[in-house]
Parts: structure tokens; sequence; C-alpha cells
């Protein structure tokens, strides 16, 4: 395998963890960390076709950039809206906001 | 490479669009309680972006006139001239985005009129609804003129990221609450899957730009379709899946569009599907165009299990939001027929069927959640089937609405549904594969019961007690009122006479397919 | 024990590097890639499975010789810090959150500003007032914040 097939297996092996924590756990905040796991293994993904590629445009790096701006967008507007639905419930318990996911 | 001065030009629509949105949030802080100025600041600001949309487009194509587009000859002068590129080839404005552009806007003025009667009662939060929802619009024009995978991207978040906050728009209201977060959480799953990808077909091509991807596909020759390729079209094919809510990545969408303040739901099942559709059609048929096998395929699977399961699902619903929900799954169905026939056959007219359909659906489905508006800023109204029963009689021009709306959504002629649906069918078929088109003519005669059965409802059951019009307390949406009216005018209108809509959408994918 | 192989790491990381891994640097000897190079690998990695080794031996032994008699008085904290109060999983005050989250967006939005100083030269005047309109878009967003009362502690 040459460098390239490495690193996208650590990409994979990385976005499977992110998706497998998105899709079991039923904490909304570890639901968002698992989304940023996802991202990240893209963008090692990303950044490793720049690298290693022949013959590959250097986008990648830059892909990667928006990759990462957009995530803070995206953890930004989550955690907004988990914190109106703790507003609205009232309640201070970790455990209780499991019932938003259903 | 085009200079900055014309990669200026090339976003100027979307430029009006984001710099309304700006001029809307800081307006809001600054008017104080007068904030009924809000939704005409954004309204203008769309108007202006489809003048400016408008008028690059009569400048490329050297129409005669307006006249000419609208009676149908304009589209023989469509087509012959390449769409502006800008931003280092980033994005590119071609007829293609003119009309997309001018659909958007379309269905962005709607659903602000729409809006109208729901936000009369929660005028502090009407500058963050414009607001977002202008930004989504934004984004919805970044998908239609995005010719890079990065553009893409950025649009499509763009696009996506205010729709979450607009789902949870209730504030304090549970289900609203229960909308933003499953929706949030389906949302960036899906746009994680879909820029990886995204990534992944960087990896297989080593470029990011649409026309250097096929490019670099071709010149693999048979290695193209390797298991990189098959697994990076299938991840976008998720991607675009899970926006569009097709089966089996449909399970936010009901829960999300019942939960969800209904101006908004009409604007999702709309506009979201509209964006992600055109920006997905690019990116297939002009990225993707050799491996046409492989995401037609993929596609294939998605278009029969959408028609099948949405329709199937709708049939029980007797709340009447949950029962459009689930047919707009079943039409996004219908709508990945054109895509499958652009991808087995590049001279079929899948794609200009979809650009057709989009503007149909939009004219009858924001119509039919309109009109759920409408009877609800009129008296007590949670969305059952059995509170509709004989409106024909306390409420006649509504009932009318309403069974248009219907009726338009199972395809019955004359009206705007059944051309639609007559593109759609015909072109998947000119694709030589009848058995889908026979898949899903049956899936429209299913639809046929839940759709009618309301029209049956409204003319031939009795009303149920305390059903007696109760005029709002907050007055009479006018707005609403008005946007309902339009809705039904441009489903009759286009219905007794299709061909503006159809040469602007033909004309439109000219330039696309490079005929 | 650890005497060798801590010599053996500091001679390692003392040798003259090879002018093709540090560019810019004058030539010197290089390394023989068979030989010399795996030997050096070779101590390094004894470090490291010694020093496990020794952790784990060590907390072993103390387990077995070490006579054991807890009372509370001894299980105390003792100069460690204060017992906690209530549980660590109490919420914070939300309002920390709209804070954390207007500096996640600011913060990351950032990165654009470190790849434009690069080429910062190339692009001219025409950069220049690109990056502006960016970071006005930015500050537009934070005087609508401030506008709205998020930065109030209130």
């Amino acid at each position: 395998m040459n460098p390239l097939d490495w690193w996208l297996l650590l990409a994979v092996l990385l976005f499977c963890i992110g998706a497998f924590g998105v899709l079991a756990r039923r904490n909304t905040i570890l639901v968002i960390m698992s989304l940023e796991l996802m991202l990240n293994a893209v963008n090692i993904a990303l950044v490793a076709v720049a690298q290693f590629r022949a013959g590959s445009a250097g986008a990648g790096v830059l892909f990667s950039l928006f990759v990462i701006t957009v995530a803070a967008a995206e953890v930004t507007v989550g955690l907004g809206i988990v914190i109106a639905n703790y507003r609205a419930k009232r309640t201070v318990q970790a455990d209780r906001f499991d019932e938003m996911k259903g | 490479m085009a200079d900055a001065n014309n990669s200026v030009l090339v976003i100027l629509p979307g430029i009006v669009i984001a710099c309304t949105a700006l001029l809307v949030f800081m307006a809001d802080t600054f008017v104080g309680r007068r904030k009924e100025i809000l939704p005409w600041i954004a309204a203008a600001g769309l108007v202006a972006a489809a003048a400016v949309a408008a008028a690059q487009w009569l400048d490329v194509d050297e129409l005669g006139s307006l006249w000419d587009l609208v009676t149908g000859r304009g589209s023989a002068v469509f087509g012959g001239r390449e769409g502006e590129a800008g931003f280092a080839g980033m994005v590119a404005l071609d007829k293609f985005a003119f009309y997309c552009t001018l659909l958007f806007c379309v269905i962005g003025v709607l659903t602000i009129m729409l809006s109208d009667a729901y936000m009369k009662k929660r005028r502090d939060a009407m500058g963050e609804f414009y607001g977002l929802l202008l930004l989504v619009i934004a984004g919805m024009f970044g998908m239609a003129v995005s010719t890079d995978l990065i553009a893409l991207f950025i649009a499509f978040e763009l696009m996506s990221l205010p729709t979450y906050v607009l789902a949870g728009f209730l504030r304090g209201d549970v289900r609203s609450g229960e909308a933003a977060v499953k929706y949030f959480v389906n949302g960036a799953f899906s746009s994680a899957v879909l820029v990886f990808g995204l990534a992944l077909l960087y990896a297989a091509s080593g470029q990011t730009n649409y026309a250097g991807i096929a490019e670099a596909m071709s010149g693999l020759g048979a290695d193209a379709e390797s298991g990189l390729t098959v697994v990076a079209l299938v991840f976008v094919a998720v991607g675009f899946g899970f926006k569009i809510a097709a089966v089996p990545f449909h399970g936010w969408a009901p829960d999300v569009y019942e939960g969800a303040p209904t101006p908004v739901t009409a604007f999702m099942s709309v506009g979201i599907k509209a964006g992600a559709f055109v920006g997905f059609l690019k990116l297939f048929t002009i990225a993707a165009v050799g491996l046409g096998d492989i995401w037609t395929a993929a596609l294939t699977v998605l278009a029969v299990l959408t028609m099948v399961v949405g329709n199937a699902l709708a049939l029980p619903q007797r709340n009447l939001k949950r029962m459009l929900a689930y047919s707009s799954i079943a039409h996004a169905g219908y709508l990945l027929l054109g895509l499958i026939a652009t991808g087995a056959s590049l001279d079929s007219a899948g794609s200009s069927a979809v650009l057709f359909y989009l503007g149909a659906y939009t004219f009858m489905n924001i119509g039919a959640f309109g009109i759920l508006v409408w009877i609800r800023n009129r008296r007590a109204f949670r969305y059952g089937l059995d509170e509709v029963a004989g409106l024909a009689r306390t409420m006649p021009w509504t009932a009318i609405g309403m069974a248009l709306f219907m009726v338009s959504l199972t395809g019955i002629p004359p009206l705007v549904g059944f051309w639609g649906k007559f593109y759609l069918f015909t072109a998947i078929v000119d694709a030589g594969m009848t058995w889908l088109a026979i898949v899903a003519v049956v899936m429209s005669a299913v639809s046929a019961y839940y759709y009618l059965r309301v029209v049956w409802y409204l003319y031939f059951r009795e009303a149920p007690e305390g059903a007696e019009v109760v005029a709002d307390d907050a007055g009479p949406a006018l707005g609403s009122a008005v946007a309902v009216t339009l809705a039904a005018l441009g489903v009759l209108a286009l219905g007794l006479y299709p061909s503006p809509l159809i040469s602007a959408a033909q004309g439109a994918l000219r330039v696309l397919i490079g005929g | 024990m650890l005497a060798p192989a801590l010599g053996a790491l500091v001679e390692y990381a003392d040798r003259p590097l090879s002018p093709s891994t540090v560019p810019g640097r004058r030539a010197g000897p290089t390394i023989h890639m068979t030989s010399e190079y795996l030997t050096n690998w070779f101590y390094v990695w004894s470090f490291i499975v010694s020093g496990a080794v020794l952790v784990v031996l060590i907390l072993l032994v103390s387990k077995l010789v070490n006579p054991s008699h807890p009372t509370p008085g001894k299980l105390a904290h003792y100069e460690c810090g204060i017992p906690p109060v209530g549980s660590p999983w109490s919420p914070f005050a939300v309002r920390y959150y709209v804070f954390a989250l207007l500096f996640l967006v600011f913060d990351v939005e950032a990165v654009f500003l470190f790849p434009w100083t690069l080429v910062f030269r190339t692009l001219g005047t025409a950069g220049f007032i690109e990056m502006m309109l960016f970071v006005a878009v930015l500050v537009w967003g934070l005087v609508y914040a401030w506008r709205k009362g998020a930065l109030e502690w209130a």
C-alpha cells in the first residue's frame, strides 16, 4: 500500500468511529462531538490527498480550511439549538436531555 | 480565468441576497417596535436579486424582449453562448443558474408573504426569521452556481445551517425544539457523509473543479470505475438523499415537518429540495458525467424506495401537515426520476423535467401549506383531516384552493402537477427505463387516495361541532392570502399554458448539457 | 539499566543530521541506514519498553509488600485541594455559552487570515480590500450580537 492508502484508511476509521458515536449516543453534546470527529476525518483525507496523490491540485488543503470553519459554524448552531431547548424545558439535568431524541 | 470584477458580477444575485440578509439583521436592532418593515426589506432584496439575474439572463441570451421569453418563442435564441465563470472556475453563472435564481426568489417571496399570518404573533423574532430565510436562499443560489466541490460544500452548508434554526423557531415549544434537534443531528450527519464523499471524489480524481474531475476521470479510462469512485459517489448520493429526505434516509422528515412552523415547513419542502436537486444535478451531470452507471444505479434504488414508501406512509395519515410531509417525500422520488433519466442518457429531457417540476411543485406545495396557515389564522385548527370536513360551506374559497392544490399534487390534468409528472415520466421512458415510469404511475394512483380524500372531506362531509369561522386576534393576514392566491393562479395558469416554463427549463439546460 | 539507554538517546538526538532530512543545514556525515540507524532505534524502543515494565513492576511490588489498613483519615485528601462540594456535573450558567459560541466563530474564522498573510504581497490591493470586506462582515456580526444584548452580563 502506498502512503495515501494508509492515510485514507485512517480517515475511514475515524469517520466510522464518529458515525458510530452519532448513531449510538443519546446525549446531544456527545453527538456534536462525534460529528466533529467525522469532519476531522474528512480533513485528514483531504490533506493527505493534496500531499500524496500524484497530479492532484493542491485545493485539498484549501478545502480543509473551509471544512474547519464550517465545522465551527455547525457546532455553534448545534450548541445554540441545544441551549435553546435547555431553556425551554426548564431543566438542568443533563440526562433528561435524551427525551429530545426519540 | 476571469478577472475580479467579472467574478463579482457572476455571483451578483447572491451578493444582493446575502447583503439584504445582513441589512435585515442590523435593521432589526434599530427599528424598535416597527418590525413590519423587515419583511418588506427582505422581499425587496429578493426582487432586486431576481431583477439582476433576469437582466443578466437577457444580456447573455441576447433575447429580443421579455415577451419572447414569456410566450415561449424565446427558446429559439436560448443556448449557444457559454456561461460566465468566476473565481478561478469555482462558480459559473449560466442559464441554468438564472432559471434557478428566479425560482428561488419566487419561493422566497411566497414564503415571506406566507409567513405574514405567522409572524404577526411573533414580532420580536421577525429579524431572525427573515434574515435566516435570506441566508438559506443565498445558499440555494450558491448550489445553483457552484462548479467546484469546495463551493458546493460551502453553499450546501449555507443552505443547511440557518434551516436548523428556522425549524426550531418556536422557542419554548417542545415539538419545534425537538424538530430542530432532530433536523440538526440528521442534517449535520448527512453533510459529514456528503463531504466525505466529496473528499473521496477528490482522492479519486485529484481535482475539485467539476470540469477537472470529468477530465481526470475520462483520462483514467476503465480505471475510473474503481472501488474508490463507487464509494465516493455512493457517499455523495447518501448525503444528497438525506437532504431531500429520500427513503431510507427520510426518518427525520415527518417529525421535522410536523414540528417546524408551517411556513418554514412549506419552505423546507420546496426550497431546500430545489436547492439540493439543482446543486447535485450539476455535480452529477458535469463532474460525474462519465460515471453515469454508478450514480444512476444508486439513485434508482433511492427513487423506487422513496416513491413506494413515501406514498405508502402518507396513506394512513389523518394529520394534514404530516400527510403533506410524507407526500413531499414521495415527490422527491418522482424528481429523482429526472436525474436518473439524465444519467441513463444525457440527451433525455430528464434534467429540464426536473427544473420544470421544481417550478410546478413550488406553486402546488407552498399553496397547500399556505391553505393550512390560512385556516389556522381564521379559526382553531390542529391540522386534523376531520377538522376540514365541510369546509366548502364555511370557507368556500379556501376549500376551492385546497381542492385545486390537492388535485394538482395528484397530477390530474389540466393543472400544472400533471405536466410536471408528464415530463418526468416521459423522460424516464425515453431513457429506456419504462419499468420505473410504471412504478411512478402506479404510486401516483395510490397518492390519489390520500389527496382526493381531502377533497372528499371538504365537500361531502358534515362540518364538526365548533368549526365556525373566528377571526384571528391579530387580524386577517393579507400576505398569506395573497401568497395562496398567487400559488393558485400559478397552478392554474401554468397548467393551462405550461410552455413558457417548459421552454425556460429547457433553455436553462442547454448550457449544462452542451446541447 | 537506564544510563546506557539514556546515553544512547542523547547520542541519537545529537547525531549529525543528513542533509536530505533538514534542508538548509550544512552537510555532515550521514547515518548509514542499515546498521547504525537501526541500532539507534533499538535503544529508543528498549528505553520505552523498560520504562513501561519498570512502572508496572514498582506498582506491583509496592502492592505486594505494603501493609494496607485504610482509615478515613488516611484516605482523606492531604494537601491536594479541598473535598468537592456537590456533583461536578452541575450545569454552567447558560450565559457562558453565548460567549463561548461567539468566541468559537470569531476565533475559527480567523483561520483564513493566516494563508492570506502568506500571499498578501502577490494579491495586492484587491486582496487587501477583499479581506477587509471579510473582516467587516465578521465585525457586522459582532455589532449585531452586541446590539442584541448578547454581550450583556445579565
